[in-house]
């Protein structure tokens, strides 16, 4: 009786867990409903206009972590190789703010380009993208 | 010893001739069947904005069982709509975890005809996932390479797959328990800025869906290639497949569209140049200016830029840019081998499939106003 009863408050306690996993994301936006840090940008995009070709350009974000937990940049990810990057910091306290900087190699590049770089952090948001554009001359 | 011997040299003789493609199109038998029997000359195009959803906006629309989706291809969600635009779910997105997508940018994607979908990374590297969206396998392409680059600096052969590598912003195809694609080669000694490229170069891959391994390289371009060197800046095929492995073969610079069969026997060829096309193509021979250069004339030029067939309906959709000073492109509507329609459509303008009679394009992104925006518009009969 006793292990009957350890078996069906064990099948309970793990169905639970089960759901409270399955809740912890939005199946419509895949955001992580209970992250508490939380990203604002000064801006999201740069844009460079006419540049000249063979020559490096960079862009300045500032991050700065509005939540109350510590935010984390756990990954960044450039879509060309002509993209290198700073982070003055990866954990960032709440209120605290960091710099993200992204340094364009106009190398072999002609006329319009658009370059994204994705961020990837503990937010509910995960995934951020920042833009850059420029017309290589 | 020596029966052993004789097997061995059979087998490897065997295995050299079955690695390398002899299925090529054979253009001189096509007859020409162009027809133009204009029904209409315009659409009314309307539009519709997609729900905010968190995304890179960089990504294209999918048609499914009557629904649209985006594929975010840096974040990797596949977002599912309803045909007003409202959201329905979201699936995969990228992760390292058991049903998430671990690459940093997709560069192709198909739905499978299992129901399942396809997607591919930056480095041949492929995964496979079920219709309820787990991730069921994950494999690399396999282009059964056998020499080294210098081998093939020195001897460079266009039938073997190793010399080829996909057309990127092409379109795959999956086909039965196979996955098709347009091929390129880019080897140093052998690429599309040489002249005998067009006479002897594969234009298409079949891929498994099993393993990643290449059955098979075949196609050719036609004719009109070898006669035009400075065509071949748009020499790439733009394709679709019916339901008995029947190709519809489009390429960028050459107005005729052409009926192949899985053989690769070129039935019938038809069509008719897009309005207001420029088509003042110069191709470069010097391989490292081949990028630039195709950058530079897609400004300038027009070209053919998607094909899509529909076998229940009997229609042939084709896309295409007009160049320079051109506030529209065009689409082209085939019935059969008849030129039905030739309209107006918004430039950028890709076809992501039919949903009720209507026609959907692919995304029109404006990140500075977080939308995307898909054009639709009535087929009328």
């Amino acid at each position: 009786m006793k292990y009957s009863v350890l078996v069906v408050a064990t099948f309970f306690l793990f169905s639970c867990v089960q759901n409270s996993q399955k809740a912890e994301t939005d199946p419509i936006q895949n955001v992580d409903k209970h992250s508490k840090a939380e990203v604002q940008f000064d801006k999201e995009k740069v844009d460079f206009g006419v540049i000249p070709q063979d020559t490096l350009v960079t862009a300045l974000y500032q991050i700065k972590n509005t939540g109350s937990d510590t935010l984390k940049i756990t990954d960044i990810q450039p879509d060309c190789s002509c993209t290198s990057f700073y982070v003055s910091k990866f954990k960032i306290a709440p209120n605290d703010t960091a710099l993200v900087q992204l340094n364009i190699n106009t190398f072999h590049k002609h006329g319009n380009i658009e370059q994204y770089t994705v961020l990837v952090t503990n937010t509910k948001k995960k995934f951020y993208s920042l833009k850059n554009t420029a017309i290589v001359n | 010893m020596k029966s052993v011997v004789k097997f061995s040299v059979v087998a490897a003789f065997i295995c050299f001739y079955s690695c390398k493609s002899e299925k090529k199109s054979d253009y001189s038998t096509a007859k020409n069947k162009s027809e133009k029997l204009i029904k209409f000359n315009n659409v009314a195009i309307d539009s519709i904005q997609l729900d905010s959803i968190n995304t890179s906006y960089v990504g294209e629309i999918y048609i499914k069982d009557n629904s649209l989706y985006f594929l975010d291809s840096r974040f990797c969600f596949l977002h599912e709509f309803k045909k007003d635009g409202s959201i329905v779910h979201s699936y995969i997105g990228q992760g390292s975890g058991k049903n998430e997508l671990p690459v940093k940018n997709v560069t192709f994607f198909s739905f499978l005809p299992s129901g399942g979908s396809f997607f591919m990374g930056t480095g041949y590297d492929c995964y496979i996932f079920n219709e309820k969206y787990e991730r069921i396998n994950d494999y690399a392409i396999n282009w059964r390479p056998t020499h080294t680059y210098e081998e093939l600096l020195d001897k460079p052969d266009p039938s073997i797959p190793e010399m080829y590598s996909l057309v990127y912003g092409g379109k795959v195809r999956a086909y039965g328990d196979d996955l098709i694609f347009p091929i390129v080669s880019q080897h140093r000694a052998y690429n599309p800025t040489m002249k005998t490229y067009a006479a002897e170069a594969r234009i298409f891959a079949s891929m498994s869906l099993k393993n990643g391994y290449i059955k098979d390289i075949y196609g050719g371009f036609p004719p009109f290639f070898s006669k035009n060197f400075d065509f071949m800046v748009f020499g790439f095929p733009i394709f679709d497949i019916d339901q008995k492995n029947n190709y519809k073969v489009s390429f960028g610079a050459d107005s005729l569209i052409y009926d192949i069969d899985d053989n690769m026997n070129v039935k019938k060829s038809f069509g008719f140049k897009g309005r207001n096309m420029k088509t003042e193509f110069k191709n470069t021979s010097d391989m490292e200016l081949f990028n630039s250069n195709y950058h530079e004339q897609s400004k300038l030029n027009g070209h053919y830029t998607f094909l899509e067939f529909f076998e229940n309906k009997d229609l042939l959709f084709r896309g295409y840019s007009k160049g320079i000073g051109e506030a529209s492109d065009g689409l082209q509507i085939y019935k059969d081998n008849a030129l039905i329609a030739d309209i107006d459509v918004p430039r950028g303008f890709r076809m992501s499939g039919i949903i009720d009679n209507e026609v959907y394009s692919n995304a029109f992104i404006d990140q500075s106003k977080n939308a995307i925006k898909v054009y639709k518009f009535k087929l009328t009969n």
